[in-house]
């Protein structure tokens, strides 16, 4: 049997998914006798993603109008494609410009340049930035602000059959193991009186779960799989794994806010945290979209 | 499999067919594909339409039902059960409310306007029908135990009413204290009979014994309770008294105890073994647990030594016990405010004949040291010659009145005269209540007694250092001294000390001053949030001997109700928590108020306790992985209203256009009322329309789709502190509250956001609320677009 092509391009991106891939160490070994690397940055030197590609990963958002004409080439050429990271997946931190005008953006980063008429790189901002899905089909998402490196080698050990990859269904508290007490009481009262930083909390609370400690963790509303890797080093969750996979939670920051809001107090979580871009860190919102008064 | 819809539309004699002509409406849907068949009827409600539609429903056995007609307030429940008649499920039914929402308040509107509008509504009820899910019913077996948690007057009455009715249910009786008979059994007299408290408590007393089936447990306490309705289990432990069953009371212990015990400030004094007074129930003696530890280390314990029966056992101790009753009946009744020793202005607590009524009604018994006089505290061998009464004392701190202290009060100085007919009486009072009919001809006849003065003021009290009293009294022109022999202090009712730990074991809520609160003061004023956990007495407030009474009574129909059913059928409203999906983060729990909410820690899933649940989807919101869902309001169908009316062709995108997430309670009313209430009124055509069950069921996660079809999202809640779901409101609040603050981040106007309060009779607000909203919209949405103008103009 031939081997299987597998490539790895990036759109508007770090690069930080790509140093996850080659993370994988020496476990590379066991799937290099079933592949072929044939494109990838970071790792080889070809100029040009092949025509004719097995499987290609992709990782970054859609923001420019050259990361779109890219996806779409990505998406003619690569038999399977699978979006990595948080920004292809679901917009991740590019995706916060959403949050501003495309011109606000440019008058911050170019502030003496006249935007109308001076080259301001080969391209252009696109008005929004997208996630892949949003853009092309794309046959598997590897989620996570950098995915874990065993992901790479699941996906490469169950292609094509990527529906056999069992995926977690629940939200990060699953696979959390921080001590809950206030929240497991039906008494209606705050967890917290105060919102809190993790370098507030002494000792004693260490293993406490952190929205009882005053600090907003978006394990709630975050799609379990990353094993509590930031949890686990007293690290609240930021979300990168996306929302949830039930229909209609799709937003994220949404559904941190339907949750939170009987557990801690809103006024000081509006005045303490930059709820926005804290809940909206890694996955677009539906906000985004609302900037506009309807479409004329 | 392929649904069919039977369509019912009504006519409502002319008040909907003047309007919106229902045969066109009809011709609509006649080739619609989800629709299998079409029924008109002049008025659907009526009595001879039953049989119809039942055959109708009979013959073509649709898979859901969508009425068209009046809102679903008035005949949900009608239909509903209609359909199951029919053999259909009462969860497949859908309103389309074209009466009040759309013929009645669109009348100045154009008739293609309404007809459009009427169309749309019977469109999303045919949409919510394809998400409904099926209603279901469970029997819940109730056991024939009932558990009653305090053991006085209300706790007494309610086991008796209860046993009466002949029912071989078994009645626990549980008390904290030795002896059964609550407080009042400890005054001198009741009011208004001037009966001696324990001679007309005994009798009720001693009926408790006659029943084999009221089991007695007296110095036990409850430290766990769980389960629900028909199944509950209690953890008590039962405190020794440390004499046995085979004590006869005749009283040789207390004669040679040598301890003395006093308590109360000095009011209560008995020895260290002791029965408060003959026949009392249990009739043996007993030591308190606050004792019993000198009893055991400092005392050469003549008492075990004269018992000839052998009934004193002072090592014996406490044991823990179970009960599985199906229904509890919490009736602990409350405390008189005591005084802080020390820090009140009448010199309590220093000056010796300083008293607080309830030590002075308590020294009138017949049994107290006084031996039914009056003597002085600080020289028990004389007795006072004035006696001054202050009433309303710390009611500031209280902050309501008790409805108590005035005739207790006229009741005590009754029995200070009838003893000390010389003394010189004086009552300082501020306002006079008397919350019974024979309360004002009770406070006027002491007002007339011979050497009796009633004044209208509030004196001061000027401490001595030889412990006599002076108060510093105000009259007119100046002030004057009155110097008396022995003060009493009328206080309040407070809430007793062991509420606080009660509330956190039965899972109550409580008003601010402490006291629990009822489900529905006006409609249920004796059941909880829990179906099979009932309030007596004075838990819920102060409340007298015969509004105990009637209250005991009234708690024992129902826990008859509940055991002469045997089963009760609980409606589901929530759907099972989908394991795939929970991971027990514990949101759900902290949310509802109903408690009805546990986490399985082992293996992290929320559970929902049926019995608990009232259907307000609060927690439905609150999950973040939605894992549930409500029956009777589905997620999906929500959100396919939401995309039918803003992609509506009604929808005209120069206009700003509104919607509305009105609660069931208040808001979903108000906006019916609006058209009810007739001539005129009128709210904006740009008004779309969902609803729900409590404003505590508005998803922010809908309410931002919305906005992406709509110009302003507003939710219509019940007014603060009067939602029918307990808090839904205010966690609506809250949640719509952090929503505006992340939107204006995102320099999203937060106007376009709004939620307001109202009672189901505030059109006029309503109205109001709807247009201001309008109004600010239009204005941000033009200068938007200017804006928008401007700018690009400019590029």
């Amino acid at each position: 049997m031939a081997k299987v092509t597998v490539g790895y391009a990036a759109l508007t991106s770090c690069s930080g998914c790509e140093i996850a891939l080659l993370d994988v160490n020496e476990k590379i070994l066991d799937v290099l006798k079933n592949i072929d690397l044939v494109y990838g940055p970071l790792v080889m030197d070809a100029r040009e993603v092949p025509d004719d590609i097995d499987l290609l990963f992709v990782e970054g958002s859609v923001s420019t109008d050259h990361d779109l004409q890219q996806a779409k080439e990505y998406r003619k050429k690569a038999r399977y494609l699978v979006a990595v990271g948080a920004c292809a997946c679901f917009g991740g931190i590019p995706g916060m410009r959403n949050f501003f005008e495309r011109n606000e953006i440019l008058s911050e980063v170019y502030p003496l340049k006249d935007q109308s008429t001076e080259f301001l790189g080969p391209t252009q901002l696109s008005l929004k930035v997208q996630s892949l899905p949003m853009v092309v089909k794309t046959d598997f998402l590897v989620p996570g602000c950098p995915p874990l490196p065993e992901n790479f080698l699941t996906v490469i050990q169950n292609y094509p059959n990527f529906d056999r990859i069992k995926l977690p269904t629940k939200t990060l508290c699953a696979e959390c193991d921080l001590n809950k007490n206030k929240l497991l009481s039906p008494i209606r009262e705050f967890t917290s009186l105060k919102i809190k930083n993790p370098y507030h909390c002494n000792k004693e609370e260490e293993n406490l779960c952190f929205l009882e400690r005053g600090i907003l963790c978006m394990g709630v509303a975050t799609r379990a799989g990353c094993g509590g890797r930031c949890v686990k080093v007293s690290v609240p969750c930021r979300g990168c794994f996306g929302p949830p996979p039930q229909e209609g939670s799709e937003d994220q920051g949404a559904g941190v806010i339907s949750a939170i809001s009987s557990i801690l107090p809103t006024g000081r979580l509006l005045t303490k945290e930059d709820m926005l871009g804290l809940v909206y860190r890694y996955s677009l919102s539906v906000i985004t979209d609302l900037q506009k008064y309807s479409q004329e | 499999m392929k649904r069919e819809y039977g369509l019912l539309l009504c006519k409502c004699r002319g008040e909907i067919d003047n309007q919106i002509k229902i045969d066109e409406l009809a011709s609509l849907f006649e080739n619609d594909p989800r629709i299998k068949f079409i029924h008109i009827s002049e008025s659907l409600c009526d009595a001879i339409e039953r049989k119809n539609i039942q055959s109708l429903l009979r013959r073509h056995k649709p898979t859901g039902v969508v009425i068209g007609g009046c809102s679903p307030r008035y005949y949900e429940s009608y239909f509903r059960t209609l359909i199951e008649k029919a053999g259909g499920n009462a969860g497949r039914l859908a309103f389309a409310n074209i009466r009040e929402q759309i013929a009645w308040v669109y009348k100045i509107e154009s008739k293609e306007f309404r007809d459009e509008k009427a169309k749309l509504a019977i469109e999303v009820a045919i949409s919510s029908l394809d998400e409904a899910h099926d209603f279901i019913v469970t029997n819940v077996k109730i056991k024939k135990n009932i558990a009653i948690i305090g053991a006085g007057i209300g706790g007494i009455q309610t086991a008796l009413s209860i046993v009466k009715s002949g029912t071989d249910a078994e009645v626990h009786l549980i008390e904290k204290a030795p002896f059964i008979g609550g407080d009042q059994l400890k005054y001198s007299k009741a009011f208004p009979r001037d009966e001696c408290s324990a001679c007309a408590i005994s009798p009720l007393i001693s009926e408790i014994s006659s029943y084999s089936n009221i089991k007695l447990h007296t110095n036990t306490e409850i430290v766990e309770c769980v389960g629900r309705v028909g199944d509950y289990n209690i953890t008590m432990i039962k405190y020794p008294r440390y004499v046995t069953e085979s004590c006869i009371s005749c009283g040789t212990c207390n004669a040679v105890c040598p301890v003395e015990v006093v308590e109360n400030n000095g009011a209560e004094v008995h020895k260290a073994i002791y029965l408060p007074f003959a026949g009392t129930i249990p009739n043996r003696f007993t030591i308190n647990e606050s004792e019993i530890n000198s009893c055991r280390s400092e005392c050469d314990q003549p008492c075990v030594a004269s018992c000839s029966h052998n009934a004193i056992d002072l090592l014996a101790f406490p044991k823990e016990e179970k009960l599985t009753p199906g229904a509890i009946v919490i009736a602990t009744g409350a405390s008189v405010h005591t005084l802080q020793v020390g820090e009140n202005e009448y010199g309590y607590g220093s000056i010796p004949d300083v008293l607080t009524l309830d030590q002075y009604e308590k020294l009138l018994a017949a049994t107290s040291k006084w031996k039914g006089e009056v003597k002085l505290q600080s020289d028990n061998s004389k007795s006072p010659e004035s006696v001054a009464f202050i009433l309303c004392v710390e009611r500031q701190q209280i902050g309501y009145c008790s409805k108590y202290c005035c005739l207790s009060t006229a009741t005590a100085v009754k029995q200070t005269v009838e003893r000390l007919p010389d003394a010189k009486i004086y009552i300082f009072y501020q306002d006079l209540f008397s919350d019974s009919k024979f309360g004002d001809d009770y406070i006027k006849f002491t007002q007339k007694l011979p050497n009796v003065e009633w004044i209208r003021t509030t004196p001061r009290v000027k401490t001595k250092k030889d412990n006599s009293i002076v108060l510093d009294v105000p009259v007119s022109g100046g002030r004057i001294d009155i110097p008396v022999d022995m003060l009493v202090l009328a206080t309040g009712i407070v809430p007793s000390k062991d509420s606080p730990m009660l509330r956190h074991i039965f899972g109550l809520d409580s008003s601010k001053e402490g006291f629990f609160s009822e489900f529905d003061l006006l409609f249920s004023p004796v059941s909880t949030n829990d179906l099979g956990k009932f309030l007596v007495g004075s838990v819920v407030g102060p409340r007298t001997i015969p509004e105990t009474t009637i209250s005991a009574f009234a708690v024992g129909s129902q826990i008859l109700n509940l055991l002469n059913r045997g089963r009760i059928p609980l409606h589901i409203s929530v759907t099972e928590v989908d394991t795939d999906l929970c991971s027990g983060c514990g949101v759900c729990v902290k949310t509802c108020p109903y408690h009805a909410n546990t986490i399985d820690v082992k293996n992290k899933i929320a559970e929902v306790d049926i019995s608990r649940c009232r259907g307000c989807g609060n927690c439905v919101v609150a999950c973040p992985a939605k894992a549930r869902d409500l029956i009777e309001y589905p997620e999906l169908a929500i959100r396919k209203a939401i995309d039918l009316l803003g992609n509506s062709s009604l929808i005209d995108r120069k206009e700003v256009n509104m919607l509305a997430f009105l609660c069931n309670g208040c808001g979903y009313p108000v906006a019916d009322n609006v058209g009810l209430s007739g001539a005129g009124s009128t709210y904006s055509k740009n008004l779309s329309i969902i609803r729900v069950p409590c404003s505590g069921r508005v998803d922010p996660r809908h309410v931002l789709h919305a906005l992406t079809l709509f110009d302003g999202v507003m939710a219509g809640a019940c007014k603060l502190h009067s939602c029918h779901f307990s808090v839904g409101n205010f966690d609506a609040q809250k949640r719509i509250f952090l929503l505006q603050g992340t939107m204006d981040t995102a320099s999203i106007d937060p106007k376009r956001l709004k939620i307001d309060y109202f009672a189901p009779t505030d059109t006029n607000k309503f109205c109001q609320s709807v247009l201001e909203f309008e109004r600010e919209l239009r204005i941000a949405k033009e200068t938007e677009l200017q804006l928008k103008e401007t700018v690009e103009t400019e590029v």
